[in-house]
């Protein structure tokens, strides 16, 4: 490469950072907000459901609220926030052009928490829609759709004007993502909160959306990051362009009819859900082939997970997800969905792919992204490790913990002569250890928000002597925050 | 490179005091064009793909709107079919050797047109006034242990079939017809005339005449608080 270049991409790469900083420093800082008060309201509702005088006689901390207040805030306040801000920021990466509009797409990130703000306060008073992923009441909706409308529209300007070249699968699934969310979110709060359309036809809308928000949205930029960090770190180009490909189409060609799978017993026609089944088993297509194309990127470099905070969660959250879809697939044969459905077991699978996967990759992502934004270092790497072990232990006992529970609970209900009583009350060991693993991811998410608040205040100015802020020093100098 | 400052040639910014990262960072990323993997291909996505037609077809109850369980269809026998099978069973192929669906419905078929035709009727539609309609009835489509518990000890006494008043008597069979055969038969009269059940399983026949052995003929009452209702 010649001088010329490297020098032509770095002033580049300044001011694509510089452009971002305020959009998407804005919108990754309120997702660590909305990140510590969903764990606080999972606390609550974890621990309600072992120890139901928790709490009791205040009705916003109801399970009902508890529970739908800490699954919106997690879903648009924290993984939705961070996705915006990512995408954003990788988007304009590699579409090698800085973002031309920040000013309003920081106005936008400032609506789109306010949007969030009043949708959990509505859920908190009882405003709850009662649809599962969509509780924000009716009120709420505007703020968030026009908001991503910005952020949709802002996507298209970066792609519009991008630098000529070849496009790096990153920005396809970060596009799509960008594209699929508004337009679930539109369709489905239409068809289910809006104009609400006969009863029985909602609760496949409601899980075709569901479902989708997770594999159409959260799975897409969480792989764009992942895709754009592993090579960036190692230095390493990506195993195989055609890999990336069929991992991509076929994500999209097989999720969108993902969602009916969760309706398999239900009163609707059986080719639907069947039609479901198959899609949800042909995820293997496109899971295995992403898995292949990382783990061919990875090898021979596996060492610096042990310096890189970053590669770490991202690696982390990448073989989650390899787990957490082949988990996903398997559940939705009708033989284990038999066994698995209303239990604990689905919700241990559902923490596995938005925390184990999607939350993992995030952290990871906005441990490279905010140095290079504000220009300095993650003031310490004590913090750093005090947010991966509890995080990724918490997960691991909340997913063992659920999936065994969850599986002898689904076993049970189907005895005909099993008392009810009796099999809720041999889930309470299981339902502990989730508040403990719970307990434990909080801790992980206090030391990320103090680290990241910490930065914010500049208690420590880096420079390039100093380096990046790692686990430990690599032998070899390296760039791997 | 300016050993002081860290630029290249052409860089107008202290990039080593602006922005540590920019510096230490690698290049923006690209891919390979490694093939994919032979096996990948024959052993991951060959196999699915075709197992996915397969369970299409399979598992779609005819891809029809008014149906919901995946398995419809699967013991369904359409007219032409019903012929065939009537026709073997008439011919008194009620030994037809082994368990596909072709030959138990055939013994069915056999065992239907020597024990139950003559009341109701070869094309199960009753006698009215006399004897209830198989066809697209509640009882022969529904709760299965109370469809073997009355064929084998018999039925008393006013019934509804289909919201419909029956009063008569129905012999009971259990002593006529091994395990098999009830089974047989009644798998036989649950898959055709628009019956859409489930087959009997023989060993749930044996079940419930060890069970209720030496049990007088029932009533609607006594089948209810026996094995429930419909």
């Amino acid at each position: 490469m010649n001088p010329e270049h490297i020098a032509r991409s770095r002033s580049e790469r300044l001011a694509i950072d510089r452009a971002a900083r305020w959009p998407v420093g804005v919108f990754i800082g309120s997702s660590i907000f909305w990140l510590l008060a969903g764990s606080l309201l999972a606390l609550v509702a974890s621990i309600k459901l072992h120890d139901p005088e928790f709490i009791a006689d205040n009705p916003w901390f109801t399970f009902g609220r508890a529970r739908s207040a800490h699954l919106n805030a997690m879903a648009y306040g924290w993984l939705s926030s961070a996705g915006i801000g990512i995408g954003l920021w990788l988007l304009s990466r590699l579409c090698r052009v800085p973002i031309e509009d920040h000013r309003s797409l920081t106005l936008s990130a400032v609506f789109w928490n306010f949007g969030n703000l009043v949708g959990v306060w509505g859920i908190m008073r009882g405003d709850s829609t009662s649809i599962e992923w969509l509780e924000y009441p009716a009120y709420a909706a505007p703020f968030l759709l026009a908001s991503f409308a910005f952020v949709t529209l802002a996507a298209f300007n970066l792609v519009r004007r991008r630098a000529p070249g070849h496009i790096y699968i990153s920005q396809w699934y970060v596009m799509a993502g960008f594209i699929w969310l508004p337009m679930l979110y539109f369709t489905a709060h239409g068809l289910l909160v809006l104009a609400p359309v006969q009863a029985p036809a909602q609760p496949p809308i409601n899980w075709w959306y569901a479902h989708n928000a997770l594999g159409l949205w959260f799975t897409p930029i969480g792989l764009a990051a992942a895709y754009y960090l592993i090579p960036k770190i190692i230095g390493k180009p990506i195993h195989s362009y055609y890999l990336s490909a069929i991992g991509f189409w076929s994500l999209a060609f097989f999720y969108a009819w993902n969602g009916m799978h969760h309706l398999i017993g239900g009163p609707f026609p059986a080719f639907m859900v069947t039609a479901s089944v198959v899609a949800s088993v042909m995820m293997f297509i496109p899971v295995i082939t992403v898995a292949i194309n990382h783990h061919m990127t990875m090898k021979g470099h596996f060492r610096y997970l042990i310096h890189s905070p970053t590669l770490r969660f991202v690696v982390f959250g990448a073989m989650s997800y390899t787990l957490v879809s082949i988990q996903g697939s398997t559940m939705a044969i009708r033989v284990v969905n038999e066994i698995t459905h209303f239990t604990h077991y689905t919700v241990g699978h559902a923490h596995l792919g938005v925390y184990g996967f999607a939350s993992m990759v995030f952290f990871g992502a906005i441990y490279y992204i905010m140095p290079r934004l504000l220009a300095t270092e993650w003031p310490s790497r004590w913090l750093i490790r005090l947010h991966f072990w509890p995080c990724a232990i918490g997960i691991a006992i909340y997913f063992i913990g659920l999936s065994v529970g969850g599986w002898l609970q689904g076993l049970a209900l189907n005895r005909t002569d099993a008392p009810f009583m009796e099999i809720m009350e041999a889930t309470i060991p299981y339902l502990k250890s989730r508040s403990i693993a719970g307990i434990l991811m909080t801790i992980g998410h206090l030391a990320f928000g103090v680290s990241f608040i910490w930065m914010i205040l500049r208690r420590r100015a880096a420079t390039s002597e100093t380096g990046p802020t790692l686990f430990s020093l690599p032998p070899q100098s390296a760039d791997s925050t | 490179m300016n050993r002081h400052t860290g630029n290249e040639p052409g860089e107008d910014f202290n990039v080593r005091e602006v922005h540590g990262q920019i510096w230490r960072e690698r290049d923006e990323p690209s891919e390979n064009h490694k093939a994919v993997p032979w096996w990948l291909k024959h052993v991951i996505y060959a196999p699915l793909a075709i197992w996915a037609i397969w369970y299409l077809a399979y598992a779609s109850g005819g891809f029809r709107f008014d149906v919901q369980s995946e398995r419809f269809g699967d013991w369904q026998i359409d007219p032409v079919e019903l012929e065939a099978i009537v026709a073997a069973g008439e011919a008194g192929a009620d030994d037809a050797p082994d368990d596909s669906r072709r030959d138990v419905l055939t013994r069915g078929a056999a065992i239907y047109s020597r024990v139950c035709a003559a009341c109701h009727q070869a094309n199960g539609a009753g006698v009215p006034g006399a004897f209830p309609p198989l066809a697209e009835s509640d009882w022969v489509g529904g709760n299965e242990e109370r469809l073997i518990l009355l064929t084998l000890h018999g039925l008393v006494g006013p019934i509804l079939v289909n919201g419909e008043p029956w009063d008569g008597v129905m012999p009971g069979q259990g002593d006529s017809l091994d395990d098999n055969q009830i089974a047989n038969v009644l798998t036989y009269i649950r898959s055709t005339w628009g019956n859409d059940a489930p087959p009997v399983d023989p060993a749930t026949v044996s079940g419930l005449r060890e069970k209720y052995a030496g049990h007088a003929p029932w009533t609607e009452e006594t089948l209810y608080e026996a094995v429930g209702g419909l």
